[in-house]
């Protein structure tokens, strides 16, 4: 059996200090001396043991003692002299998956990360939302070759803490700004300039942008370009006074900002409570699902177009992994908060399946698309593919290839009939005909290489269909 | 010692305002957000500088209306 050599993850060839691997499944992160020696110092004063206890920082073994791997690693990835193994998480999600309070949550937690840091005379030498991921809603941090010596009076990373979170959070709330467009379009989020004129003259007045827009705004505008030295003699304790202040004012900022936008009731939360399903009609939806959890013990579920992710709950404490998917962004607000409340092993995702999250970065290789990061044991696909069908157009072929790329084994699909309520409102002055679409059809598109273990009509127009895939 | 403590931070907040910007890094730290935190921390320490000169004059304030009265 030939093994697959080591692959070099292209999502951290940004840091010349360290690399990110993929090796028998397992992640490994090569590191130059200097970060090494970081760690160590770190490890020996037992700041990296607190923080992985916290669970703030990915659990990661400084001196993976597996010599066979080691010499692999050192074969293949000779530029790094150290390497270091990381825990491995079973999913990533990016910055423009995420909603409102994950983005609140990735910033406190790295200006939690960076005032530890501090107090021990280390610093985060990058503060990129990417450095975060989620496990059971719970925000962690995994780049720990970005840890350094503190040798600088303030904090350098404090121009890109803003880029990625403050100004996409200040922006979202004040202007209703998409962040989600930004985070696609920029890699480094939303520059300091783009913030300002988008706040517009009155609006950078306010005094709570000050010191994070209005200020450095002005003096950006008028520095002129050309090199610049820079070297700072002194007392450091005095930095340290103002780099505290400065960190737990900020965090003071984004909690409010969280604070002052809890969602109020939009379309899809407002549909739970006035769509035309019955009791009825849910119970067995859920039957269903129980059912076929029972059966077949998947150990992975994705939920597509999950709502406020009732279903994705109930998966949940059975399966393993729940990943859940909707394109409304407070439906999945509500489940992240309801996750991290109750730690609920479900991954939230905020995406448009018609749109799924294309891959981007340079060479387009450093943040993977979505049917890259995500195929699951079993893909729920309830109340979805109508949508799909006729408000995004994509013909039901393309959706049933869509749903079986993301599924490894099981699909659980529901079929509505063009005469149900739901299925007349979308259509709405739509020209085009969809009376071709019988539950035979349906069945007989869907079965192409799959099989139907189970069929359950619950209402007159709508079936629950259970297929696998052929072997 | 404790005064040469506090010159040192008056002279770095000064040093730190005339060089400003950053060499290692490989993230761009940009010009604007620096000089910011730079301002602040000079400001802050000249305000820790004066602290006792601040408190006296308060005090002084205090006392003198307090007479008046």
């Amino acid at each position: 059996m030939t093994r697959t050599p080591p692959q070099a993850e292209p999502g951290s060839l940004r840091d010349p200090d360290g690399q990110l691997i993929l090796f028998e499944d397992r992640i490994f992160r090569g590191l130059s001396s200097g970060s090494f020696s970081v760690l160590s110092h770190l490890t020996s004063q037992g700041v990296l043991q607190e923080l992985q206890e916290k669970n703030l920082t990915i659990k990661s073994d400084i001196n993976p003692n597996d010599a066979a791997i080691m010499t692999q690693l050192k074969k293949h990835i000779p530029q790094f002299p150290h390497f270091i193994e990381h825990e491995k998480l079973n999913y990533v999600t990016y910055p423009c998956e995420w909603t409102f309070s994950m983005l609140c949550d990735a910033a406190l937690l790295h200006l939690k990360i960076q005032e530890q840091l501090l107090e021990k005379g280390f610093s985060l030498k990058d503060a990129s939302a990417y450095n975060v991921l989620f496990r059971h809603g719970r925000e962690i941090f995994i780049d720990i070759g970005s840890f350094e010596i503190a040798t600088s009076p303030v904090w350098p990373a404090y121009g890109q803490f803003c880029r990625m979170f403050l100004f996409p959070l200040i922006l979202s709330t004040h202007r209703r700004v998409d962040t989600k467009s930004y985070f696609l379009s920029h890699m480094d989020g939303i520059s300091l300039s783009e913030t300002a004129q988008i706040l517009g003259f009155f609006g950078r007045l306010r005094p709570s942008f000050w010191i994070d827009i209005l200020f450095p705004y002005l003096f950006e505008k008028r520095s002129s370009s050309g090199s610049r030295e820079f070297k700072v003699k002194g007392d450091s304790e005095g930095h340290l006074v103002f780099q505290k202040f400065n960190l737990r004012r900020l965090s003071r900022v984004i909690t409010r900002l969280r604070k002052g936008n809890e969602f109020g009731t939009s379309h899809w939360l407002s549909y739970k409570l006035t769509n035309t399903y019955s009791d009825k009609e849910i119970d067995s939806k859920k039957q269903f699902l129980s059912d076929f959890l029972d059966t077949y013990k998947p150990k992975s579920l994705l939920d597509l177009g999950c709502n406020t992710g009732d279903y994705a709950v109930m998966a949940a404490s059975r399966c393993e992994n729940v990943v859940a998917i909707d394109s409304d962004h407070d439906s999945i607000e509500s489940l992240y908060l309801r996750t991290k409340k109750d730690n609920i092993n479900i991954t939230p995702i905020w995406m448009d399946l018609a749109n799924p999250t294309p891959a981007i970065g340079f060479q387009n290789r450093e943040r993977k698309q979505f049917d890259d990061r995500f195929r699951e044991e079993a893909v729920v696909a309830f109340a979805l593919v109508h949508h799909l069908l006729i408000s995004s157009g994509i013909p039901l072929e393309k959706i049933r290839d869509f749903l079986w790329s993301l599924s490894s084994h099981f699909l659980l699909v529901e079929y509505i009939h063009p005469n149900d309520p739901q299925f007349q409102s979308l259509i709405g002055f739509r020209q085009r005909s969809y009376d071709y679409l019988s539950s035979n059809q349906f069945e007989r598109i869907f079965s192409h290489e799959a099989r139907k273990l189970r069929e359950v009509k619950i209402t007159p127009y709508r079936t629950l269909f259970l297929f696998s895939r052929m072997p | 010692m404790i005064t040469t403590m506090k010159m040192s931070l008056v002279i770095a907040g000064v040093l730190v305002i005339s060089f400003p910007s950053m060499a290692h890094a490989y993230i761009d730290p940009g010009v604007g957000s620096m000089i910011i935190q730079l301002v602040l921390a000079a400001g802050m320490g000249l305000v820790y500088w004066f602290r006792k000169k601040i408190l006296s004059f308060i005090v002084h304030l205090k006392t003198f209306f307090w007479r008046r009265k």
